[in-house]
Order: C-alpha cells, then sequence, then structure tokens
C-alpha cells in the first residue's frame, strides 16, 4: 500500500475544517473518496488510525457498518451510552435515536438490528463521540431516504456544530438536505488513485451472456406469517403471486420485514404460518434452502463462504452439480459480467468494499436459482454501476429468472423499471406518493 | 454493602485463586463452591452463564477424568495402576472441581460488573491501553464467534449449499465453517481493536459507567474470605 499524504498535502478546501458543515465527497468508484476520507479520519502513512484525544477526534465510518459497531456490550442503549462517555445527557443524540425508531429498541441487541438501523445506530453513536471530522464512507446509503434526510437535518443543529461532516454517498441526489459544500476526491487532483490502481479495475459489461438457463416459475404467497419475538410481527398475512419476466421491486421503510420476508423466500428463516407455492407446488423453503431462491445479503461480507473469488462464484453452481468445462464456462462468464475476470484469484477480504459486494452478487447469480433476491445490490455502487447491474438484472429476467430487489434507491428503482410493492406494518400496502422515483 | 473496591477485588480474587490452586481435598473444595461460591453467582445473576459453562465444558472433562482415572488407570496420580479406583474417582473429582471453581471466581470478578466499570476496575490494576484492549477482545471474541459462524451457516444455506437441514447435513458444515470462521474472527477482531483504540472507546466506557469505589466492609468481608481459604489449602501443605 502507498503510503497516505498528511492532510497538510491536500489543497486547502479539502483540508480545512468546516464545522457545522456537511460537504459532500463526491466523485466515482476509484476515484480515491475512501482513502481521502480515511486519511481526514486520521489514518497514518502506516495505515492505521492515528490514535485521537479528546478534543480532536476524528471518525471514520466505513461502508461496512456491522464493523462500526464497537461490539463491547450487547445492548443497543449500551453502544450509544459507551460513545457519550462521561456526558451521558445529550438531548441531540435522544432526539436522534427517537427519529431513527431506536429510542424504544435500547435493550436490543444491535446485531439484531436491520442493515439500515444499524447504519442509523452507528451514525448516531459515532456522532455521541462529539468528533471534530465525521467522515462518512457510504454508510447511509442503506438508509430510507426520508430517514436519512431527518438524521441529516438533526445533525446540522446546533449541538453537534463542531464536527465537520464529510460525507460519500452515491445516492446524494436523491436527498432532499442541501450539501454546504461539494469536494472531489483530492486524490484526483494529485495525480490519482495509487492505492487502488494496484487493483486491476474493470467495469460491471452487462453486454456478456450469461450462461444460465432455467424453468421459469411463479411464486405464490399465502398468508405468511412471521415475528422473530412471540406477539411482536414483522410479517402479517403476506399473500401476492410473483410471477419472472418483470423485477419485482420491494421498498419500504427500515426495519418494515423487507429482509426477513426476503429470508423466508430462500429458506433462511422457517415460516411459522402460511404457504408457498413454487410453480404451484406447495414448498418449504427451509427444508431445501437457496434451492429455488437464492439470496444475495445487504451484508455482502457475511456471505462469502470461500477465499478467493473465482472458488466463491464457483461454489453455488458446483453444489448444483455442474463440473468440469460447464462450471467454468460459467463462472468466467459471470466473472466478465461483473468486471471481476483479473479477480478471479483475489483473496476476497484483500478487494475494496465496492468489489467485494460485487463478488458477492456474482457469486448468487452464478448459482442459477430459479429465482434470485438482491438485497441492496447497489450499495457503494456509482451511478455506472448501477446502470450496468439494472442492464444485468434485467438480462436474468429475460432468461426466465425471477428477480426481487430490495432497495432505497430511487434512481435504481427507476432503472428496474420493475412491478414494486411496498411493505409496512408487515403487510404489502400501496405505495406511498413521496416514495415514487 | 458488600460492593468490594477495585484492589480488594483484584486481591480477593487472586488469594481465592490460589488458595483453590492449593486444594487437594476434593470434597472441601466441593462443599465450598456449593455452599460459598454458587449463593455468591446467583445473588449477581450469574447462575445462568456459570451453569451453561459447567455444563458445556466442566461436566463432560469430569465424566471424561472420572473414566480415566477410576476405570482405566485406577488410581490416583503417582499410585499403582489399579492400586485404588477410589482415589481415581476422587482425583477426577478435584481437578473439575478446582476447574468450577476457577471458572466460577473468575465470572465473579469480571462479569459482575458492567463492561465500562470492569475498564475502570483494570485501569485501577494498572491494566494500560493494550491490555484492556486485550481482555475486551477476550470478552467480544465468543459472541462474535456465535454471530460470524451463523452468518456463514445462513450464507451457505441463502446460497443453495446445503442440500436440506438434517442433523447429518448440518454437522457435515462444521469444516466449511472453520477457514471463513477464523479468517473473519482475526478481520473484525483487528478492525474492532483498532476501531476502539482510535476512537478512545473503552476510555469512554469507562467514563460511562465509573467504578464503584466499594465499601470498607465489602473489601474486607471478601478480601479475609478469599484469604481463609487460601490458608486452609496452604496449612496442610507446609505442616
Amino acid at each position: 500500500m502507498m503510503p497516505n499524504p498528511t492532510i497538510s498535502e491536500f489543497p486547502d478546501e479539502a483540508a480545512s475544517p468546516n464545522p457545522g458543515h456537511i460537504t459532500a465527497v463526491v466523485g466515482s468508484n476509484f476515484s480515491g473518496r475512501s482513502r481521502f476520507l480515511k486519511t481526514r479520519a486520521g489514518l497514518e502513512h502506516h495505515g492505521a488510525f492515528r490514535r485521537a484525544n479528546h478534543d480532536d477526534l476524528s471518525v471514520y465510518i466505513r461502508p461496512e457498518v456491522d464493523l462500526s459497531i464497537s461490539g463491547l456490550r450487547p445492548t443497543t442503549g449500551a453502544e450509544v451510552s459507551y460513545h457519550l462517555g462521561e456526558n451521558q445527557q445529550r438531548e441531540g443524540i435522544s432526539q436522534l435515536l427517537r427519529v431513527a425508531g431506536l429510542a424504544d429498541r435500547l435493550e436490543q441487541n444491535p446485531t439484531t438490528l436491520s442493515g439500515g438501523e444499524q447504519s442509523a445506530l452507528v451514525f448516531i453513536s459515532k456522532l455521541g463521540l462529539n468528533p471534530s471530522v465525521l467522515a462518512v464512507d457510504c454508510a447511509l446509503e442503506q438508509l430510507h431516504p426520508t430517514l436519512k434526510d431527518q438524521l441529516l437535518t438533526e445533525a446540522k443543529r446546533g449541538e453537534f456544530s463542531r464536527t465537520t461532516f464529510l460525507l460519500a454517498d452515491n445516492r446524494l441526489a436523491e436527498c432532499a438536505v442541501p450539501m454546504d459544500a461539494s469536494l472531489e476526491s483530492p486524490f484526483q487532483q494529485m495525480g490519482g488513485n495509487d492505492d487502488e490502481k494496484q487493483i486491476p479495475l474493470a467495469p460491471l459489461d452487462s453486454s456478456v451472456t450469461l450462461p444460465l438457463n432455467v424453468n421459469p416459475i411463479s411464486i405464490e404467497l399465502n398468508e405468511l406469517t412471521f415475528a422473530y419475538k412471540r406477539g411482536n410481527p414483522v410479517l402479517r398475512d403476506i399473500s401476492g403471486k410473483l410471477t419472472p419476466g418483470t423485477i419485482h421491486v420491494i421498498r419500504g421503510r427500515n426495519g418494515a420485514g423487507k429482509s426477513t420476508l426476503a429470508k423466508l423466500l430462500c429458506g433462511v428463516l422457517r415460516c411459522p404460518s402460511g404457504s408457498i407455492k413454487c410453480g404451484g407446488r406447495a414448498v418449504m423453503p427451509y427444508y431445501e434452502p437457496g434451492r429455488i431462491t437464492a439470496y444475495h445479503f445487504q451484508f455482502a461480507d457475511s456471505q462469502f463462504v470461500a477465499r478467493t473469488v473465482g472458488e466463491d462464484v464457483a461454489s453455488g453452481p458446483a453444489a448444483r452439480g455442474l463440473a468440469g468445462t460447464t462450471l467454468a464456462a460459467r463462472v468466467d462468464a459471470i466473472l466478465a459480467a461483473f468486471g471481476l475476470s483479473a479477480l478471479k484469484e483475489a483473496e476476497i477480504f484483500d478487494l475494496p468494499y465496492v468489489l467485494r459486494k460485487r463478488v458477492a452478487i456474482a457469486a448468487t447469480v452464478a448459482t442459477g436459482a430459479q429465482w434470485m433476491i438482491f438485497d441492496e445490490p447497489t450499495l457503494g455502487q456509482d451511478e455506472q454501476s448501477c446502470r450496468s447491474l439494472a442492464a444485468i438484472l434485467s438480462q436474468l429476467t429475460s432468461l426466465g429468472i425471477g428477480v426481487i430487489a430490495i432497495s432505497h434507491s430511487r434512481f435504481f428503482v427507476g432503472l428496474l423499471k420493475g412491478q414494486e410493492h411496498y411493505l409496512e406494518d408487515g403487510i404489502f400496502k400501496p405505495m406511498p406518493k413521496e416514495v415514487k422515483p | 454493602m458488600l460492593t468490594p473496591n477495585p484492589i480488594a477485588r483484584g486481591l480477593a480474587t487472586l488469594l481465592a485463586l490460589i488458595g483453590t490452586f492449593l486444594a487437594r481435598d476434593a470434597m472441601l473444595v466441593v462443599v465450598v463452591y456449593l455452599l460459598v461460591l454458587l449463593p455468591l453467582l446467583a445473588c449477581l445473576r450469574l447462575t445462568r452463564t456459570h451453569t451453561k459453562f459447567v455444563f458445556v465444558g466442566v461436566l463432560p472433562l469430569a465424566v471424561g477424568l472420572v473414566i480415566l482415572w477410576g476405570l482405566v488407570v485406577g488410581a490416583a496420580p503417582g499410585s499403582p495402576h489399579g492400586s485404588a479406583p477410589a482415589e481415581g474417582v476422587k482425583h477426577a473429582i478435584l481437578v473439575s472441581a478446582r476447574l468450577a471453581m476457577i471458572a466460577g471466581l473468575f465470572q465473579l470478578c469480571f462479569l459482575s460488573l458492567p463492561f465500562g466499570e470492569l475498564m475502570g476496575v483494570l485501569a485501577k490494576w494498572g491494566v494500560k491501553s493494550d491490555g484492556q484492549i486485550l481482555i475486551a477482545s477476550a470478552f467480544t471474541v465468543w459472541p462474535e464467534l456465535q454471530l460470524r459462524a451463523g452468518q456463514i451457516v445462513t450464507a451457505r444455506y441463502a446460497r443453495g449449499l446445503v442440500k436440506n437441514r438434517s442433523l447429518l447435513t448440518t454437522a457435515r458444515q462444521l469444516p466449511f465453517l472453520l477457514r471463513p470462521l477464523l479468517t473473519w474472527a482475526l478481520h473484525t477482531g483487528i478492525l474492532r481493536a483498532e476501531m476502539w483504540h482510535q476512537q478512545n472507546l473503552l476510555e469512554k466506557a469507562r467514563e460511562a459507567s465509573p467504578p464503584r469505589n466499594g465499601t470498607v466492609l465489602g473489601s474486607a468481608v471478601f478480601v479475609i474470605a478469599a484469604a481463609a481459604w487460601l490458608a486452609v489449602n496452604l496449612f496442610p501443605l507446609i505442616r
């Protein structure tokens, strides 16, 4: 890894503090945004974060937000409390918790919160550290746009006026809160992003024909109900028919049960009541998980089962009986479609987040399952990647594969041109006007 | 009222641990364990955690040791094979009871405190930043492993890599679990430790729940009790 420059080497607008202001750090993938944010948040030349003192604390929130949760104690309340330190009574923090719907869930283990709720928790708890710089690297993309607007509006209020916010977010165009300033990654101005140049990069290529061949089937849901805790159902009597040939987009607020529904469909969770029919046949996905429906997780890192990119992508089709040249051909084509051909032998955890996310999506596509669910597939992906990804998902539907996408990105949902389902209070409801693209 | 101060807490634990290591009378260890340690653990609501450890860690070991020393060797260590099976069983009970006792003492000392307070206690003992991170990591590693193990198995289900949910198929997932689990544990462990360090999180946690000073009475009771336990076990050795 090339050593990072010191902050003083950056141009003035990138190095100077801007308390109480939110500066959008704009740029495409691999433009050096993450490196810039890390450097501003105190990454040293040798790659570790500089230990800060109380008055000059800079915090970097990584895109894989679950890794920004401290893990010190098993409740949401303690997580926030341990960030607040001596000053436990902070009205601004309490207000943010209320806005995020976390105020009445302080006893819950943070790891059991939904992805979006974890994002909100991390943002709030790191604000509780009262940092001089808060560098957010695509960590708020999982938030429902309305909630993101509310959190950013609250964050700009008086209590946090000493904090300089640096926000990298590929969905800023959908954000109603105006940014105070905009900044391109200084690495581009300084001659490129040397760190990421060492990784052979290629864009997604939706023109690659995916060698997948499935027998299209529909899915019927009949009064599906599910609760993690007795008496507190997340899904209530969900019914409907999903047919292949169009992309089904599931939308809804954070914690509405979108991922839970996906997990029921692919068989990760057991459906305690209600039934699922696939192709007219009653099935219990729990007892044959992932066979009909493969699921791409929101947190890509929790999906990997192998060491290298090639092994991980090959694992799904290999488990379905593919071998030899057929398997190799499928893996190669899918790696080419996702711009990963040159990374076939690369160790997954050596790759930056944006590429790990692509590997995880590619691995789901490679399974060749009749239905595929993509949970927030565009996290960390720039506009061009979103367009290519939408084209790849469209190609899947043209091959007869049923595709379900879960996304908060209005831009991506608009690209998909699919059938939208809005989940609220555990049931499908008509789409509210304010969430339409 | 009976809360010891941080120094007394450390001293009492140390004395009790040495006493337990020196103990040679299996029945005495069992009696103290049942009549003193278990009620204390119950008062501090640690019974469940302790029982889990006993059932998962101590009991299987105890059964193994009883079979080994009581049936296979048929004698305590140092005695001729088959000479005294009852002594072999007694030795097995002593080792197992000591283990349960030591685990209980550690749980009593460390788990009875809120995390932030524990960090404060460690600071009072002179454990510096890196040492605190090491100890905090020890506390977080098991929940992290549980979480990640669940995620890896779930990932295998979600990708169709596990054909069904039979017990045999589930057991067969174990080899696939180990490598990613180890990689993940190291990966997240390093990232988390760096985050605690950079963001002063352990210090903040200490500030959030500073250690209680404890009472003189509480400190005295625990230190005297631990010293008595040490003396009881030390006396027969030096006599």
